[in-house]
């Protein structure tokens, strides 16, 4: 009797490990087309991967630059993901609709992650494998791109992040990121608070290394601006309610709120507590950028009005200046992203910068386009003009931006405002 | 100083585990089978109802129709994955399956209602309540309120009706309730059906109060087990004093120790209680006749 339960139980186990691990597996797969017609790119729906035959783009006899895109299409930070994608999207097919690059097209393999560190790893170790692909993109947070890195140091391909925290590319050889370091945009948000006499401020952070890092910055940076970081209170990626890490923070007697998390749910639950609390409108909320999308605005229609994010100039294209530096840059972007998107935030811009920097390293490689060549093009980035400001790469820095390319932005019911 | 947030913002989501408790814990009782996807039941609750209010229902009528909805769809599932098994000697196998069946329900979820998180307008407008330093909104008083509710309308069932103290004879010994002439196999259906229904409510009334997003079922299961096995899986009562000490518990260490680590001195003292109250705040000594 003891040996057939044995059996079943084992049976049961083996099934749901294999049901498991082989569920909702959608990414591409990659290399499969080789046969068909080389000059397509991929679709950006992440189930789809298939080459199809476009058929105004001309017979290629070079072969396309394969390029892989891990991003999360699903899960928590699918919001970020999607933009990102679409907007790296939208510039591949417009450099493949001039001719490519070299006369070569570009080619996708989209890969989702569902915003899961595990799966994120298995669709890189798959990419690396795959030999026709040049780089990898991707990454929208950091705890998925932490996860990648370590293969991707190891097997030597350059990959290009969209994740925010600086042990991404802290003395790494192959990873690149687009998000600024979190210094840069602290010290953006910290200059407004000064300028409004700010002079102590308690901060929410999400408990992951993301958070961690935002929060030990602003520690670090604020004394330079005559503001004092009176406490650091945690949330749970998953925690429904903050309302008693509000009332901790603001009963101890702040000028304003901190946040920094990573998803628009996590804010939203932070600004529903304060303004359920009361103290929306009476006190500002500066935010890290993941309020920077519309989903935030949906989600907390009351508590968002007031927060202050430190953004990219693209969120607020048509506020610019003429005469900033990157007005021509950020509105050409804006108008081909928003012919086929209506959606808004600076998520876009890192899709459309991982592109930027990718298209200038494989065209100064020429006919010697392969892993090595990009990543010492990458490194050697110079003047590359972006949607975040103008990237000078070197091998102590993989980021290449300084503080010029950002600015303030206020949410006013439900706009984004220049602040 | 701040006390008052902390008592109300737990004694909210202690609600929340109470009802989620009382529903594992039932389950068990009758059957034998701990339910690890109860939260998933939450989590339709919450997903079903703003769908209907999004397509323009009254949300009263919704909230209403969205529990009958949930109990059938319990039902189908009891019909397909549990009846079969309703005779193997080892619970761990139903068990398993219960494991199975929470990852079945979202991923659909996840299918149908897409991964973003999803709002529910509160049921009544209305100022927060203000009590010391506690925001206490009207949201809030709903889930306490139906919290409430629910409890006395089980120790009603219970105590003064016919099916009442059937339930209470499987939970307390299903062989000599058998042999009694109660259809426990029914009755394991009927816990099952109650059980999802009163998860659904649960998600229903807290689902204002957050966010809604197909994969918040496995938090809940996961909360309503500990707060089950704190309070001892005895029944209601049991339930109700666990999920209440669990939802006090992780306020108190959000408050005053770290909100950091709040999850870690919830399974801390939840191990530390049973350390020293091997069979749970409200337990027994279960006793096996060899």
């Amino acid at each position: 009797m003891t040996r057939q339960l044995t059996k079943m139980l084992a049976f049961t186990v083996a099934l749901m490990l294999f049901v498991v691990g082989c569920g909702s597996s959608n990414n591409a797969s990659s290399g499969s087309n080789a046969d068909s017609s080389p000059a397509a790119s991929a679709s950006p729906s992440p189930s789809a991967s298939s080459a199809a035959p476009s058929s105004s783009a001309p017979a290629e006899s070079k072969p396309p630059i394969k390029i892989g895109v891990i991003i999360s299409t699903t899960g928590a930070s699918a919001s970020i993901g999607t933009a990102e994608l679409n907007g790296f999207q939208v510039m591949v097919d417009a450099t493949n609709a001039s001719g490519g690059i070299n006369g070569r097209q570009i080619e996708l393999v989209i890969a989702d992650d569902q915003t899961k560190e595990a799966k994120a790893l298995s669709e890189v170790k798959r990419m690396i494998e795959d030999k026709d692909i040049m780089a990898i993109v991707g990454g929208a947070s950091s705890p998925i791109s932490l996860a990648m890195v370590p293969a991707i140091e190891e097997a030597g391909i350059s990959y290009i992040s969209f994740g925010g925290s600086s042990s991404i590319i802290a003395d790494k050889k192959w990873a690149f990121k687009i998000p600024p370091q979190e210094r840069f945009l602290v010290r953006t948000l910290l200059s407004d608070a000064q300028k409004k006499g700010i002079k102590k401020i308690g901060i929410i952070r999400v408990n992951n290394d993301y958070g961690k890092s935002g929060a030990d910055t602003f520690v670090k940076e604020a004394p330079d601006f005559g503001i004092e970081i009176t406490a650091v209170e945690q949330i749970n990626p998953d925690d429904k309610d903050a309302k008693v890490q509000i009332s901790k923070i603001m009963g101890a007697g702040v000028d304003a709120l901190g946040l920094w998390t990573s998803t628009p749910s996590e804010s939203a639950v932070v600004a529903k507590g304060f303004y359920e609390l009361g103290y929306a409108g009476k006190y500002p909320i500066y935010s890290g950028p993941a309020v920077s999308s519309s989903e935030f605005v949906k989600l907390e229609p009351n508590g968002s009005t007031g927060v202050i994010f430190p953004t990219y100039k693209f969120v607020v294209a048509e506020q610019l200046p003429q005469d900033d530096p990157q007005y021509e840059v950020v509105n050409e972007f804006l108008k081909l992203y928003s012919e086929k998107y209506t959606e808004r935030s600076q998520f876009p811009a890192n899709g459309a910068d991982a592109w930027n920097l990718l298209k200038d390293a494989i065209t100064r490689a020429g006919d010697n386009v392969t892993r090595q060549t990009i990543r010492d093009n990458l490194e050697s980035a110079s003047g590359v003009v972006g949607q975040l400001g103008t990237y000078n790469m070197s091998p102590t820095d993989h980021n290449g931006l300084d503080e010029s390319g950002f600015v303030n932005v206020r949410i006013d019911n439900g706009q984004f405002v220049l602040n | 100083m701040h006390i008052e947030q902390i008592i109300a913002s737990g004694l909210v989501a202690g609600a929340i585990y109470a009802l989620i408790a009382m529903c594992i814990v039932i389950l068990y009782k009758v059957t034998g089978i701990i339910n690890f996807a109860q939260g998933e039941f939450v989590m339709l609750g919450a997903m079903i109802v703003i769908t209907l209010v999004d397509a323009g229902m009254n949300q009263l009528l919704a909230a209403c129709l969205t529990v009958l909805i949930v109990m059938i769809i319990s039902m189908g599932i009891y019909g397909a994955a549990f009846y079969p098994l309703r005779n193997t000697k080892n619970v761990l196998i139903t068990i398993m399956v219960t494991i199975g069946v929470g990852y079945i329900i979202s991923g659909i979820a996840q299918i149908t209602w897409g991964t973003s998180a999803r709002l529910l307008k509160p049921f009544s407008a209305g100022q927060p309540l203000r009590i010391g330093s506690a925001v206490i909104t009207t949201q809030d008083l709903w889930i306490l309120g139906t919290t409430a509710a629910v409890i006395i309308a089980f120790f009603y069932l219970f105590d003064k009706t016919y099916f009442g103290t059937t339930i209470r004879a499987c939970m307390s010994n299903r062989e000599a309730a058998k042999l009694m002439g109660i259809p426990t196999d029914r009755m394991g259906m009927i816990a099952f059906v109650l059980s999802g229904g009163v998860a659904a409510l649960a998600g229903i009334v807290f689902a204002p109060a957050t966010y809604a997003e197909y994969d918040m079922g496995m938090m809940f299961t996961l909360k309503g087990f500990v707060a089950a096995v704190l309070g001892g899986l005895t029944g209601a009562p049991a339930a109700i004093v666990g999920g209440f000490t669990l939802g006090l518990l992780e306020s108190f260490g959000a408050g005053y120790i770290s909100s950091g680590y709040k999850d870690f001195i919830s399974f801390l003292a939840l191990i530390i209680i049973l350390i020293l109250l091997p069979n749970g705040i409200l337990g027994k000594k279960t006793i096996k006749k060899v």
